[in-house]
């Protein structure tokens, strides 16, 4: 059986109103699984639950097979890597030291850290920025420094499978920087590392996703390949969103066009024509 | 590299410090006086020179190393765990909430008929110091993040009920408390006699120590609670243990010689701009620092205006204040820009 982080049936309540509802979700090593909702669907949540950074109200979740809770920290610190979606780091530690911190559960050497952190720099195109400090860079430098330090925590690969969950990784990313992560995620999910991004493009999560997991209030409204999932009527019944399906002969991947929200706009309202338009007046 | 410039400062400033006075000594004397103690050596000094260095200077000096040291390393430590520069022993409340222990025992330690010992008024210390900053770390924790704003107003709050509790107890303190609660109220690191520096040397070594050993766990808590966290790091404990190494160092500091604000703030600020913000340089240099700098503020305050002294507290928030208040105009303009 293939190592895998699991969600059983984790319901999660905050302030007296349910945010997860017995939420069943697999990560399996060596797959990009992608989380998509509208806001407010509790993405987020589920990852942090996933993370272990918040108390279940109910269900369990599993890091092969066994509780969380129950596995060393220096074991879980090792093996899993969260991405926040957005870090506060007003203090002038260099990009080269955020990216280092990311060692800190392993007993390598101090050459073999080093040897890593040069490696990331250089995949991330940070070599430049090395010696600068994190509050100093823009936003796109910041998320990939901060790749970089979870990077830095999952390497090496290879020894025990390891997972990695990224919370919005492509917010605030250009489109070819956004296409470059999630490149990155499936290199490493290719390489045996569970990868769970939480994102919003359809197109993106068709392109490069081995499965996804649609939440729609709280609720699992669909899972499995993204070509199964991700339907005209998903996307009207959970996103409120009227899509186009298309199916180029030369992808083997679907692509959605949306076109409108299946809810009347503020502008189609009738306040929007009867006083105001001159021919009504008249 | 930077750390051994810091050590050569050091050493520089305590060979004045040793030097200046009513008795000037110079430093070859001081070499010799010190070289006489191994017994191989004899150095031509009087009796007076003798026991100017010996009796009076040597003592004071180690105490404001000992007491700098503590209040800059606090300072770092404190800002690391509340993630912002601008927390400070004094500011948030730490130095008063040990004041105002230390007062209320001198003032109602007797007719609580609690014990009469030389360990009494640092523990009285340790505990207010330990109180408010539990206080303060409560009142500005908001879910996982620290509220800066809530953390200074928590700190002035501390800071004005220590200052109304200290009136109180001076009004009705009798003559002889009196005495000594003015006394200790001023702030003066003179009058330290080597029973002082062995009892502050105790506390202070093992909490700098603690303090120390945390600075991998420190820089991961600039990332994040979270963060730290998920790097394997047991906040809650990390952040315990800090918090009662810099109340033992500060009360034990503040029990013998007052408040002394602002050494905390202006110091591991000052190592960030010259060396960045890793714990590994900003923790030993703001023990350094904080040392250098209230050794310079005591001989200032001892030579200024001799035969008479400053209060040194006086002196450190001379300079302090309007240090706080550049850091804090030039936080707001990076928070609009």
């Amino acid at each position: 059986m293939t190592s895998r982080m699991e969600a059983r049936q984790v319901v999660i309540e905050r302030g007296g109103s349910r945010i997860l509802d017995a939420i069943d979700c697999e990560l399996r090593a060596g797959e990009l699984l992608a989380i998509i909702g509208p806001n407010g669907a509790g993405k987020s949540t589920l990852l942090s639950a996933m993370a272990g950074d918040l108390p279940l109200t109910g269900g369990e979740v599993l890091l092969d097979g066994e509780a969380l809770e129950q596995r060393p920290a220096s074991e879980l610190a090792r093996r899993r890597a969260v991405l926040p979606q957005q870090s506060s780091l007003d203090f002038p530690l260099t990009v080269q030291e955020v990216i280092a911190l990311g060692r800190t559960p392993h007993q390598s050497s101090p050459s073999e850290d080093r040897e890593i952190t040069a490696h990331l720099l250089e995949m991330l195109a940070l070599g430049a920025l090395a010696a600068r400090p994190y509050p100093r860079c823009s936003g796109g430098e910041q998320r990939r420094t901060q790749l970089g330090r979870v990077l830095a925590q999952l390497m090496p690969l290879g020894e025990e499978s390891k997972f990695l969950l990224l919370d919005e990784p492509t917010a605030n990313l250009d489109p070819a920087r956004a296409l470059e992560l999630l490149d990155t995620a499936s290199k490493l999910a290719e390489r045996g590392v569970g990868v769970m991004a939480i994102l919003h493009d359809p197109n993106l999560v068709s392109r490069m996703a081995d499965r996804v997991l649609v939440l729609h209030q709280g609720k699992l409204a669909a899972s499995g390949a993204p070509k199964d999932v991700l339907t005209e009527e998903l996307f009207a019944e959970v996103f409120e969103l009227h899509v186009e399906r298309l199916e180029p002969a030369h992808l083997n991947y679907p692509v959605f066009v949306p076109m409108r929200g299946t809810t009347p706009t503020v502008f189609e309202h009738r306040l929007f024509f009867t006083p105001n338009t001159r021919e009504e007046r008249r | 590299m930077a750390i051994w410039a810091l050590l050569v400062a050091l050493v520089t400033s305590m060979l004045v410090a040793a030097g200046v006075g009513a008795v000037e000594l110079d430093w070859v004397k001081i070499a010799g006086l010190i070289a006489e103690r191994s017994g191989l050596y004899e150095a031509e000094a009087s009796l007076v020179e003798r026991s100017v260095f010996w009796v009076i200077r040597a003592p004071r000096i180690l105490l404001a190393i000992l007491v700098g040291g503590a209040l800059g390393l606090s300072g770092a430590a404190l800002q690391g765990i509340f993630r912002n520069p601008l927390a400070d022993p004094g500011l948030i409340g730490v130095s008063s909430g040990a004041a105002l222990c230390v007062v209320g025992a001198i003032v109602f330690g007797a007719t609580l008929s609690l014990p009469v010992s030389p360990w009494f008024i640092p523990l009285a210390a340790f505990i207010g110091a330990i109180l408010a900053t539990m206080c303060v770390l409560k009142l500005a924790t908001q879910g996982s993040r620290i509220d800066v704003a809530t953390m200074l107003l928590a700190g002035i709050a501390i800071n004005a009920l220590a200052g109304a509790f200290i009136g109180f107890a001076t009004y009705i303190a009798d003559d002889a408390q009196l005495r000594s609660l003015t006394m200790w109220s001023l702030g003066s690191l003179g009058g330290a006699g080597w029973r002082e520096v062995g009892l502050i040397a105790l506390f202070t070594l093992p909490g700098a120590a603690v303090i120390l050993r945390q600075r991998r766990a420190l820089d991961l808590l600039l990332l994040g609670e979270r963060e730290a966290g998920h790097l394997g790091i047991d906040v809650t404990r990390t952040r315990r243990a800090i918090i009662a190494a810099c109340a033992l160092m500060v009360g034990v500091g503040v029990g013998f010689t007052g408040i002394i604000g602002f050494v905390g703030l202006v110091v591991p600020h000052l190592l960030r701009l010259a060396g960045g913000a890793a714990h590994r340089w900003v923790l030993p240099g703001s023990l350094l620092g904080g040392a250098i700098l209230l050794l310079a503020a005591d001989t200032l305050a001892r030579t200024v205006a001799a035969p008479a002294e400053l209060p040194i507290g006086v002196l450190t928030s001379l300079v302090g204040a309007p240090f706080f208040l550049a850091l804090l105009l030039g936080q707001r303009r990076r928070a609009l820009a």
